[in-house]
């Protein structure tokens, strides 16, 4: 703790210094308050106090003020607060919802910025994409998680399995072993893969080629039906049905907690992110080096899933008359020095890919980094954050889980919903 | 919480009383209403709840009004455009197919809610005046607590009970030997919606039974002693003395919980956990918050919030009515 | 809310017939425990996870006791240098500011609602009832709704991110039911009270302060809980209205456990359970306040 606090310290200090000395002091005399929405548990204040220190080398006399939000409620917050008389300059936005304000708006472009931006030309697509909006750039890139196979070294050496599979044909053939192993264990899970994780269905279905919706013609319409979707989402089903218990078709990661359910040794892997790995520990301290990461496989051996990425933007309200103050600290925020220094305290996926090597994680770690390097996204529509609110994926992923042999006319029945959904407005 | 005194009962024959309701008959104290110049008293009385109301509610009210017949969606929001669109909102609200059984749901779901509240509340209150003062003290506080948890933590508590693998309700009843093992209470409308229902009732009673029984306390004990005396069996007496008295605080509180569970919306939300899907058709309270906020459709979601309203003013209507002529001076009483 | 008339040892039957039976009395005191234990189990069990640490709460086996005793999450809840970053080192910010806004809008609504509610029933007067109708309907329309067009209209008087704004928002929202209440408990009081009052010499307005207003005390108590209980939970106004997390209120406060990777449920449930103790406590406190006022109203009724 005490030597992780250093650290911080340092390069805080780092930051504060190395960022403010090439850059031109600006013309801005008189000061004042540049008002900053951060979501919770996003960020620690490390991470902002040290972006702070360098704001206030540029722009003497400024203050900032970090405000932190819950995300209960947060899209009418934001609606809100854009709709009146004073927003916030600088907001968190969640990458979901990115897509739907970077229309509305009510946000600054930032294109003509874009290069002003380090590390811009690599952005992760997962974060910018949304942001993207007829030409414009309405939010850049913050930070960014997804989630990896978590197993159980004893449990696999005990099947019999020396390492992580290569293909999904391998995972039913591990998971096959696992089950004979421990045939014993009531309730046993090879894989435990809750109905309703969708972030954890999705690359299945993109590993086999398929899409949620992809656009036709200005418009986007549902590819649930398309023959390389229709492949993924068989092979979910299976999966799901095989490696994971009945009870397990239609709940969500949080209830029962998957890493609980992992932790108790009922299941041998689980898909979830890396804030999951301590949970596991501290539910059952056995585990400790007992836990091991992999990529989930695709269909074929070497090309593993592409992810799901999760994640923040920051955007810049265009009504706040402090533009300049408002860019500068995004630039400092999203810049190397302070996405390093949020990495190693938090633990998030840096917001490009040539930062992703840069800070040295443990090997388990590691692997959420690297399988950031081949993500995807949900279409960046505005459309799409009623899909969320609807939980259309969790309906559609829990509905397959729940074994209906006609995976065909779910797909087409959940494609129209899609049509519908994404093309409002 | 009807008079504790009826001056309008005839003395001497409480028994056989109509139920008169509080204060029907012309009083004694009329003459202190007669100056007409004494109307500035009244209205200055009423002006500060008459200006927050209308200030707070009011003006917001008109404002949603003017909304449902505006196209406005985030853009239109944010940027403070105002786009007209006549009766568009309301013309692909009735053409929705799913605004008859929206509604029919609804009302299904609003009456099971009220009525199951409305027959606890009441006969908690009933039970609280038969108990010792130590054990009513401690039924109250346990109606208080069930009253004032957060319903986000409620909800959250409701969801782990009913969850189906190591929810206590299906431990409970498999303990008893019924097989409720793994029993999934959110997997149909119908097992969906009993759960639901049985937490908001379950927040709702400690509200109407500590309501009522304040309300049965309230009756005077010596008009009740009365009626027996005159020979009137309990159960009579409770009809003539007891209800005319309590009835005016009950429909209150009967209309109150319409307008509350129709607009009810937390608890559908956080048990379905956004799912609302899993209801096939949704409740309008809800039906409002999704098009409103999930699809960014204001004025679709601001008309939903109009009909809601009007259909409650005509299901309503009638009790309302009620109470406010209950409450009134009669209409030929002189000032 | 509670037992009137139970001074003096004698509980209170009125309008429900005494039961006669020793076996009756224990058959309703029986049904009371199973009633009470029924409503309070949900709030037992969130006690009960809050002492609990978070991977007992939701793993597979329901434990009815806190096996794993932990005070853990309370302090996780009250520790400002806790849970940094999330916005949960603000219990007492958050906690102050509950306790200004609210008992803030409960005096404005009980006033308010006490001036109405005599001038509704004292005075007959040309459009009181149209005010009692409009008051109902206001309340008919669904809070979510509402959000926006609120934020809307403080944020052009400046109001938002500030006490007073959201004062009036739970004034406002609560005085409708308060006026009706209170308009029962005010015709309950007999006029010759107040008349004898002025025949002594005071005001119309000093007879209902001095005199009225004692008198329906139990039901302002009773209605305040409402008003109090109400606006002590409301989420969805606090959160829209305030913005910077020393101005917010505990409800807001509570969601800071929920993170976008999970929800610590041992924090959220301690939160809650120290939410509800000033609840409990006022009602405690208020409790045989409720009892002699409403007799007092009997006896000289």
């Amino acid at each position: 703790m005490k030597k992780r606090l250093m650290t911080s310290t340092a390069v805080a200090v780092a930051l504060a210094t190395g960022l403010s000395s090439g850059l031109p002091a600006p013309a801005s005399a008189s000061g004042g308050t540049l008002t900053v929405w951060l979501m919770t548990g996003d960020t620690q204040p490390a991470v902002y106090n040290a972006v702070n220190a360098a704001f206030a080398k540029q722009y003497p006399g400024w203050t900032v003020n970090v405000e932190i939000q819950q995300w209960s409620g947060i899209a009418s917050k934001l609606t809100a607060a854009l709709a009146g008389s004073s927003p916030p300059d600088v907001m968190e936005i969640g990458n979901t919802d990115v897509a739907e304000f970077a229309a509305s708006g009510g946000l600054a472009n930032l294109a003509p910025d874009k290069g002003q931006f380090q590390n811009s030309s690599q952005w992760l697509s997962g974060l910018e994409g949304p942001a993207e909006y007829d030409g414009g750039l309405y939010a850049v890139p913050e930070l960014a998680g997804d989630r990896v196979v978590v197993y159980n070294k004893a449990m696999f050496r005990q099947a019999g399995i020396s390492r992580p599979p290569a293909t999904l044909d391998q995972l039913l053939a591990d998971g096959a072993a696992l089950k004979n192993r421990f045939a014993k264990v009531k309730d046993f899970s090879a894989l435990y893969l809750p109905g309703e994780e969708w972030y954890a269905a999705l690359p299945i279905v993109w590993a086999y080629g398929g899409q949620i919706a992809v656009q036709k013609a200005g418009r986007w319409v549902g590819d649930l039906e398309s023959k390389a979707s229709l492949a993924g989402l068989h092979e979910y089903q299976v999966v799901q049905n095989y490696l994971s218990t009945p009870a397990s078709r239609d709940v969500n990661e949080a209830n029962p907690s998957d890493a609980a359910v992992f932790a108790s040794g009922k299941a041998a892997m689980f898909i979830d992110g890396t804030w999951t790995l301590g949970q596991v520990i501290s539910d059952n301290k056995k585990m400790a080096g007992q836990i091991g990461t992999f990529i989930l496989p695709g269909p074929v051996a070497g090309k593993p899933a592409p992810v799901f990425l999760g994640g923040s933007d920051l955007a810049i309200a265009k009504n706040s008359p402090n533009q300049a103050q408002a860019l500068a600290w995004v630039k400092l925020y999203t810049g190397t020095a302070a996405q390093e220094l949020q990495t190693k305290l938090e633990g998030f996926i840096p917001n490009a890919s040539n930062l992703i090597g840069l800070v040295k994680v443990a090997p388990d770690v590691a692997n959420y980094f690297k399988a950031a390097s081949v993500s995807n996204f949900t279409p960046p529509v505005p459309g799409w954050a009623t899909v969320e609110a609807d939980n259309v994926m969790q309906d559609l992923f829990a509905q397959l889980a729940e074994g209906n042999q006609n995976v065909e006319a779910i797909a087409k029945s959940y494609d129209n919903k899609l049509d519908v959904l994404l093309n409002a407005h | 919480m009807a008079a504790p005194t009826v001056p309008g009962l005839a003395p001497g024959a409480p028994g056989q009383a109509p139920p008169v309701p509080a204060y029907r008959g012309r009083r004694p104290g009329q003459r202190l209403r007669r100056a007409g110049r004494r109307h500035a008293l009244p209205v200055a009385l009423l002006l500060p709840s008459l200006g927050l109301i209308g200030l707070m509610t009011g003006y917001p009210l008109g404002r949603l009004v003017a909304t449902s017949f505006q196209d406005l969606g985030l853009p239109e929001l944010i940027g403070h455009k105002v786009v007209w669109d006549g009766l568009a909102n309301y013309r692909e609200l009735f053409t929705s197919s799913d605004l008859g059984t929206s509604i029919v749901q609804t009302v299904l779901f609003v009456t099971a809610c009220v009525g199951l509240t409305m027959a606890i509340g009441t006969g908690a209150a009933l039970l609280l005046g038969r108990i010792g003062r130590l054990l009513r003290v401690t039924v109250s506080v346990c109606l208080l607590l069930a009253w004032s948890m957060p319903t986000s933590a409620a909800s959250i508590v409701w969801t782990w009970l009913f969850q189906s693998e190591w929810g206590v309700a299906n431990y409970m009843l498999s303990a008893v030997g019924l097989h409720f093992a793994n029993h999934n209470w959110f997997g149909s409308t119908i097992s969906a919606y009993a759960i639901i229902t049985a937490n908001i009732v379950w927040g709702a009673v400690p509200f109407v039974a500590l309501t009522m029984y304040s309300a049965f306390t309230l009756v005077p004990r010596d008009l009740f002693e009365a009626a027996a005396v005159d020979g009137a069996s309990p159960a009579v007496a409770f009809r003539r003395v007891t209800l005319p008295i309590v009835r005016p605080i009950f429909v209150l509180l009967a209309v109150l919980s319409v307008i509350w569970d129709a607009n009810v919306f937390n608890q559908v939300w956080y048990l379905t956990q956004g799912n609302a899907q899993l209801l096939n058709v949704i409740p309008l309270g809800v039906w409002q918050y999704i098009e409103a906020f999930s699809s960014q459709r204001y004025g679709l979601g601001a008309a939903v919030a109009v009909v809601m309203v009007l259909l409650l003013v005509a299901v309503t209507g009638y009790y309302i009515r009620i109470m406010v002529r209950t409450g009134q001076l009669r209409e030929g009483a002189k000032t | 809310m509670s037992g009137p008339q139970a001074v003096g040892g004698t509980p209170a039957r009125a309008g429900v017939h005494r039961a006669g039976h020793r076996w009756a009395t224990w058959l309703w005191r029986a049904v009371a425990v199973g009633f009470a234990a029924v409503m309070v189990f949900p709030v037992y069990w969130m006690v009960n996870s809050a002492f609990e640490p978070n991977n007992q709460i939701t793993s597979l086996t329901p434990s009815f006791f806190p096996v794993h005793f932990t005070l853990h999450n309370f302090v996780r809840a009250v520790d400002h240098t806790a849970g940094t970053g999330s916005g949960q080192a603000y219990f007492w910010d958050d906690a102050r500011n509950s306790a200004i806004v609210v008992t803030s809008a409960v005096a404005i609504t009980l006033l308010f609602a006490f001036l109405a509610a005599a001038a509704i029933s004292r005075f007959r007067l040309r459009g009181a009832s149209a005010f009692l109708v409009l008051v109902l309907v206001v309340q008919m329309v669904p809070g979510t709704a509402m959000v926006i067009p609120i934020f809307l209209f403080l944020s052009n008087l400046h109001l938002t991110d500030n006490y007073l704004g959201l004062i009036l928002v739970y004034a406002a929202s609560t005085l409708p039911f308060t006026i009706w209440a209170l308009r029962g408990f005010v015709r309950g009081v007999p006029l010759e009270l107040e008349e004898a009052a002025m025949v002594d010499g005071a005001s119309r307005l000093g007879a209902f302060m001095r005199i009225l207003f004692p008198l329906v005390l139990p039901g302002l108590i009773s209605t305040g809980i409402f008003a109090f209980i109400t606006s002590w939970n409301d989420f969805l106004m606090a959160d829209v209205v305030m913005q910077q997390n020393y101005h917010q209120t505990l409800p807001v406060w509570l969601f800071s456990f929920t993170t976008n990777t999970g929800t610590d449920y041992g924090g959220l449930m301690a939160g809650c359970t120290l939410m509800s103790l000033p609840v409990v406590v006022f009602f405690l406190l208020v409790q045989r306040r409720i009892v002699s006022g409403l007799t007092a109203g009997a006896v000289k009724g």
